[in-house]
């Protein structure tokens, strides 16, 4: 029920319009790369 | 007429979906009626992506729900074995027969050839589709690239013009131009078999008649059906069954609705109030009746009243029919037997004691702990998290990464779990401690709880 609890709770706060989400997912790629480049930080 | 065989051939590719098992249902009752086998295959070509626990998942969430197979891995059947995997040697042969036969070639092109081809397609306004550069290379040639070890694909031959007419049992005769269908790969270059190619030969080799699937498969029918000319097989009956939708006409997806059938296990949701609502998806009984048992829904099954309007699975719905079947159906003895079977069980103490004991006064104390681990959906108010040291409009954000961070696992514990959500908060700048506070709510209810990974991992990833 993990990932359920957690898209309930998104909800509960308001979720993300559909333009907010495609940002979202631009700078969740963005952290992850970053990540990549500099797996010590 | 020979005996009708349906089939289900689920991916093992993720949890257990509920379209799976509204196809599962509708082909289990066709064969049925007919006094025909219903059978399961496992369709676990992509290897980089099937997993064992979501083959088992699958095979346990359909027996759950009642779904019973006559062939399949687990139970065997005369046209074993039921796993891809297991039967990769067969499908090779086949592939090579067509290149004999004339209706296959050898593709050399390379995925950067085929990346320049796609874009000039594309900067020209077309469709991008193989455009045949290796179709008319002469033996010779291609004896002399074979020769020479370069990597190739096979792919099947597609007519250049006409239309293919798919007789479909629901729909009638569909039609699709040959110039819209690609010249599918059939046998990649490490020689695995695409999807296309084993689900053909499978069909064939066990000898299913009636193909009853999701109308998601219309357009790949012509392939389907060329294959089976190609071969000079009996081509199967095919049924194109109308998607699940959400209630706003969108295919059915886990970000509008749950589609796992876990999840509806674990929220406990009756299995036979599941199915009954399943097969009222673009079904119904002939005297409309709306609570049924899947025994009835055989005994009265005609796929032909099948409606082709897009069934809307709304849980409101679902949880009206479940609380008839709740209240209606139960004695309370049988009741109690099904809430021990759930949840109120010895494994579930076990599992939440550890955590609880230490924090517990009087016994009483146990319940208010641990009542959020059996819960559904907890009832959350945007006020609850206000108390946090981030702005809401960054716990929002942290839990939708932290979502999408784990809609990507496949397989975790506590440990993972944690590393996973502090390396999100390390990315985004965050102290753990802060970027936990609103999961602990997402997850309990509350930041007073114990461990939120022991908890996420008593409540299960679903």
């Amino acid at each position: 029920m993990t990932r359920a609890r957690l898209r309930h709770a998104i909800n509960v706060l308001g979720g993300f319009g559909k333009n907010k989400q495609k940002d979202l997912e631009k700078v969740f790629l963005k952290l992850a790369e970053n990540s990549e480049k500099n797996p010590e930080d | 007429m020979s005996e009708v065989r349906t089939r289900i051939a689920p991916s093992p590719t993720g949890d257990p979906h509920v379209g799976t098992a509204y196809i599962a249902l509708f082909n289990l009752c066709f064969a049925r009626q007919h006094g025909g086998k219903f059978l399961l295959r496992i369709e676990d070509t992509d290897q980089t992506r099937s997993t064992p626990e979501s083959e088992q998942a699958i095979l346990d969430s359909l027996r759950w729900l009642g779904l019973e197979w006559d062939e399949g891995p687990d139970v065997g059947g005369p046209h074993g074995p039921y796993r891809q995997s297991e039967r990769m040697d067969i499908y090779g042969k086949y592939a090579y027969e067509l290149v004999e036969k004339g209706h296959a070639f050898y593709c050399f092109a390379t995925s950067e050839e085929l990346d320049e081809m796609r874009r000039e397609q594309q900067a020209r306004g077309e469709t991008p589709k193989y455009d045949g550069r290796y179709l008319k290379l002469s033996k010779e040639e291609v004896q002399a690239r074979l020769d020479a070890g370069e990597p190739y694909v096979i792919r099947m031959k597609i007519p250049e013009d006409g239309v293919c007419v798919i007789d479909d049992m629901l729909r009638g005769k569909i039609e699709i131009e040959w110039s819209q269908v690609d010249m599918q790969v059939l046998l990649k270059n490490d020689g695995m078999p695409t999807y296309h190619l084993a689900n053909v030969v499978d069909d064939h080799l066990m000898q299913i008649t009636h193909v009853i699937r999701g109308e998601e498969w219309i357009n790949s029918a012509p392939k389907h059906l060329k294959l089976y000319e190609y071969f000079g097989w009996q081509a199967p009956v095919l049924c194109h069954l109308p998607l699940l939708r959400n209630p706003d006409k969108s295919k059915l997806s886990k970000r509008k609705n749950p589609t796992s059938i876990l999840y509806y296990k674990r929220m406990g949701y009756l299995p036979e109030a599941m199915l009954n609502y399943l097969g009222r998806m673009g079904w119904s009984m002939p005297d409309d009746r709306e609570k049924f048992t899947l025994k009835e829904m055989q005994q009265h099954f005609d796929l032909m009243r099948v409606s082709l309007g897009g069934p809307i699975f709304d849980v409101e719905k679902l949880n009206w029919l479940n609380s008839a079947w709740i209240r209606e159906n139960f004695t309370h003895e049988q009741l109690a037997e099904r809430l021990h079977q759930w949840a109120f069980n010895k494994d579930m103490l076990m599992q939440a004691l550890p955590h609880a004991q230490s924090r517990m006064t009087t016994l009483s104390d146990f319940a208010p702990l641990a009542s959020f681990l059996v819960s559904g959906m907890l009832p959350l108010t945007e006020a609850q998290f206000t108390a946090n040291k981030l702005e809401l409009e960054k716990q929002k954000e942290f839990l939708q990464f932290a979502l999408w961070r784990l809609e990507a696992l496949r397989f975790w514990d506590k440990d993972t779990l944690f590393t996973e959500l502090k390396t999100l908060a390390d990315q985004m700048g965050i102290k753990v401690k802060d970027a936990l506070a609103p999961i602990f709510i997402a997850i309990a209810g509350t930041t007073a709880s114990f461990s939120v990974v022991d908890s996420m991992q008593i409540i299960g990833l679903i």
